[in-house]
């Protein structure tokens, strides 16, 4: 279970370069990501709610991420659901930042409440400035798969 | 809300666990950290002192640890059109502290010494 994910601009030279130059096309580090969304509305209508991810590195320098997000959910008969969400990814580790994140995925619900998820995750964050800009700006496309656990409530 | 219309509405919770690459941005730095110079003595004293105690713990040996080791063979100056920033040797000294021993069997090889793409920010010359 795992994705690709390419960072946009490297002018540290960060691990690992894919492009002709360390500063050039570069893959970030794998993670794991944990996350809890919480979602109200019409059972099958749009759904509106919040999200919370903890992601953390597993390779490389190690780095935290905490993700507060909104969270918009659609479910596509029994079997099928699509979700979206609007964060702002704070990182902790190493130094502190701040970016933002949109995201658009799908999950299939192998079972009542457990199936398998997918996303397309893009994040955009300013880091430490160089000789040409005062913030370098890193935009992040990744690709996630994972397991979900859903548990719906009728009132 | 009417008891039709709450009879109507849902709660969803789901958890999620991802296996996937890129949220995690890498050593990026603090958005509004300045451009400022790396001082020489300050990285090469730092850097020598990392080297030396993976050497120590990764059990290698050699010049090239012998050097990180010795006090009195510290670099001061980078090369000639080097100019690197605070940030350069942070990412690189994180880079080295968080090498395996493989890493630093690679980095201190006394025939081809590898060095990290962070910490490659001087040209050649």
């Amino acid at each position: 279970m795992l994705g690709e994910g390419l960072r946009f601009n490297n002018p540290y030279r960060l691990s690992h370069q894919l492009g002709a130059s360390a500063e050039s096309l570069s893959s970030t580090a794998p993670y794991l990501d944990l996350a809890v969304g919480v979602t109200t509305g019409k059972p099958n209508g749009v759904q509106h709610g919040v999200r919370l991810a903890w992601s953390i590195s597993l390779s490389g320098v190690p780095q935290q991420v905490v993700t507060p997000a909104y969270l918009a959910l659609l479910r596509l008969g029994d079997a099928w659901f699509l979700y979206g969400w609007a964060g702002l990814p704070l990182v902790a580790t190493p130094d502190f930042n701040m970016g933002g994140e949109l995201a658009l995925g799908g999950t299939w619900l192998a079972r009542a409440g457990l199936g398998i998820t997918a996303a397309v995750v893009v994040d955009g964050f300013y880091g430490a400035g160089t000789r040409e800009t005062f913030a370098a700006f890193y935009p992040v496309i990744s690709g996630q798969l994972g397991l979900a656990v859903s548990y719906e409530v009728l009132p | 809300m009417s008891a039709r219309q709450f009879r109507l509405q849902s709660w969803t919770i789901v958890v999620v666990v991802v296996f996937g690459v890129g949220a995690t941005v890498g050593d990026v730095g603090s958005c509004g950290q300045e451009p400022t110079d790396l001082d020489a003595a300050t990285f090469f004293d730092l850097k020598a002192r990392i080297e030396c105690r993976k050497c120590a713990d990764c059990r290698l040996a050699g010049k090239l640890c012998d050097d990180a080791c010795d006090e009195t063979a510290l670099v001061t100056t980078f090369r000639v059109g080097c100019r690197p920033l605070v940030h350069d040797g942070e990412v690189c000294l994180r880079k080295l502290l968080d090498g395996s021993c493989d890493d630093f069997a690679a980095y201190m090889d006394e025939r081809s010494p590898q060095a990290p793409s962070e910490c490659q920010f001087c040209p050649l010359p």
